[in-house]
């Protein structure tokens, strides 16, 4: 996980160096931890699996899901039938990886038919705000969950009305997250939680310009609200 | 050729009431000519068949990632006149269905009043019509070539015979107007998180190893589907192919899209589309 190539090191310090040179006051980079909220770096998803041709060492094959668990952090792989069989309609999982990248992450919805977790006791369920994460502390009265959608991936895809957490850029094939996007969801139990997914790529850096940057290693964040209310607040 | 004429007129005599009626030059709209629409080839309720529907045929998805749009220009089409028709009609009534996206592969309903928060809108923003579909997942035939744990087929190709077989199980309309999709389009089968569609994608050639003629190939399911088209009749389709002379067992050197689809048309808003057999 923390092997970084020396190509990326060194055009992490080149980009390190424009910024240096070009602001005159520090760049602000926020800060993830808050005491409160679970912060998940570099989670590495099915690193084997590439879409397109010529990427060094990995396969053009479909992406492995994997399941993940709030409360343990646990990330459970579904390599097989049996694996399927075994998880998914469970209440063990709150969040899906899937598909390209692992970047199309489904709540556990078990009322849904097109979600993963269809049949099983999930309770799950999303919507998003444009709001920094910082700032999303208890879902309000407006806050109505999605009735089309239990997943989030690429923004307007596959269908044009639904919400992403990244744009996929058609000239260069980069996913761009979108900043400043919160989403706020129910876990597999029904409890509130936010959730801010912020990177695909390694190191989560701030400005991704390779295509062939290591991916998918996972940056996001979240916050259940264990007793079953609507405060959200982490500050 | 009466219709573009007296289109032709009525345009004339608009623009001939707006230049009377504005003082300023500048106010005037610039009034644009439709253009001619094709001949009517569908004029009573009864079955029809389209073979070799040319999508936009100028542009090509080679060398491009899966998640690009490729450009491809929207195909509208009328169930109800049995005719393509131009894009300048898609904000009208003219057109029950149209093809969108790469290759043409996304499938719409005429509905006008669709727009989302994101700017995207259905193709027929703006119309007057309340159009809609309905897929058609029938799993007794399903069951036959499918997979629906790991959403993909048993096996390819996927007989025409068992399309035929879910379209002619549709004896009538049994789902209220509440449970079609009036918001979204009907897309391919569970690819990048789609859910239940029409068509298998096998993007990485899985279900034929080692044959490099057999990855990026789409098949056709047994999906029919209904849609309810712009003068709010009811139609039932079934799509056979995307590929040109609709080969039941495709591969990358057929030619797309050229759309080859069946399908029954109930003219006066009747549900049953047994009436019609003989």
């Amino acid at each position: 996980m923390k092997v970084i190539n020396y190509k990326y090191t060194l055009k992490l310090a080149m980009v390190g160096l424009l910024f240096l040179g070009s602001c005159t006051k520090k760049e602000e980079i926020p800060e993830l931890e808050d005491n409160k909220s679970t912060v998940i770096r570099d989670l590495a998803g099915d690193t084997g699996a590439s879409v397109g041709e010529g990427a060094d060492g990995k396969t053009q094959r479909d992406f492995r899901t994997f399941l993940f668990n709030f409360k343990d952090k646990k990330q459970i792989w579904l390599n097989n039938a049996e694996d399927s069989a075994r998880y998914l309609k469970t209440g063990d999982w709150d969040l899906a990886f899937t598909y390209i990248y692992n970047s199309i992450v489904y709540v556990n919805k078990g009322q849904d038919v097109e979600n993963p977790g269809f049949g099983g006791p999930g309770l799950g369920n999303i919507t998003y705000v444009d709001k920094p994460y910082n700032e999303v502390t208890e879902v309000t009265s407006d806050v109505n969950f999605s009735t089309r959608q239990g997943f989030v991936g690429w923004d307007g895809w596959p269908q044009g009305y639904n919400f992403g957490w990244y744009f996929y850029q058609m000239t260069t094939h980069i996913a761009r997250p979108i900043k400043n996007r919160t989403f706020i969801i129910q876990t597999a139990a029904g409890k509130y939680a936010k959730l801010e997914l912020i990177n695909v790529y390694q190191g989560n850096p701030p400005v991704v310009t390779d295509l062939h940057w290591p991916a998918p290693y996972l940056t996001f964040r979240y916050y259940v609200q264990e007793d079953g209310s609507k405060n959200l607040n982490t500050n | 050729m009466k219709i573009s004429y007296k289109t032709t007129i009525t345009i004339g005599i608009i623009s001939c009431f707006l230049l009377l009626s504005c003082s300023k030059d500048d106010s005037v709209a610039p009034v644009e000519e439709l253009p001619p629409l094709p001949a009517v080839t569908v004029t009573a309720s009864g079955e029809y068949s389209v073979n070799d529907l040319p999508g936009d045929v100028t542009k090509t998805m080679d060398g491009k990632e899966v998640t690009d749009d490729g450009g491809f220009n929207t195909v509208y089409y009328s169930l109800e006149d049995g005719r393509v028709v131009p894009k300048e009609y898609a904000n009208t009534d003219k057109w029950d269905i149209a093809f969108s996206g790469v290759y043409n592969s996304t499938i719409w309903a005429n509905n006008g009043s669709v727009k989302y928060e994101s700017g995207g809108s259905n193709p027929g923003y703006g119309s007057p019509a309340s159009g809609m579909f309905y897929l058609v997942v029938d799993s007794e035939v399903d069951a036959k070539y499918y997979n629906s744990i790991n959403h993909k087929p048993i096996q390819i190709p996927i007989p025409f015979s068992y399309l035929d077989e879910a379209y002619s199980k549709i004896n009538r309309v049994t789902v209220a107007d509440d449970q079609f999709n009036y918001y979204g389009s009907l897309g391919l089968d569970h690819f990048l998180a789609s859910g239940n569609g029409y068509a298998f994608y096998d993007f990485y050639g899985n279900m034929a190893p080692g044959d490099a003629k057999k990855t990026h190939v789409v098949y056709n399911m047994a999906r029919p589907f209904i849609i309810k088209t712009a003068k709010g009749n009811y139609a039932k389709v079934i799509l056979y192919s995307f590929y040109k002379g609709k080969p039941e067992n495709p591969n990358r050197d057929n030619v797309a899209p050229y759309l080859s689809f069946k399908y029954t048309l109930l003219k006066g808003g009747g549900k049953d589309f047994s009436v019609l057999k003989n």
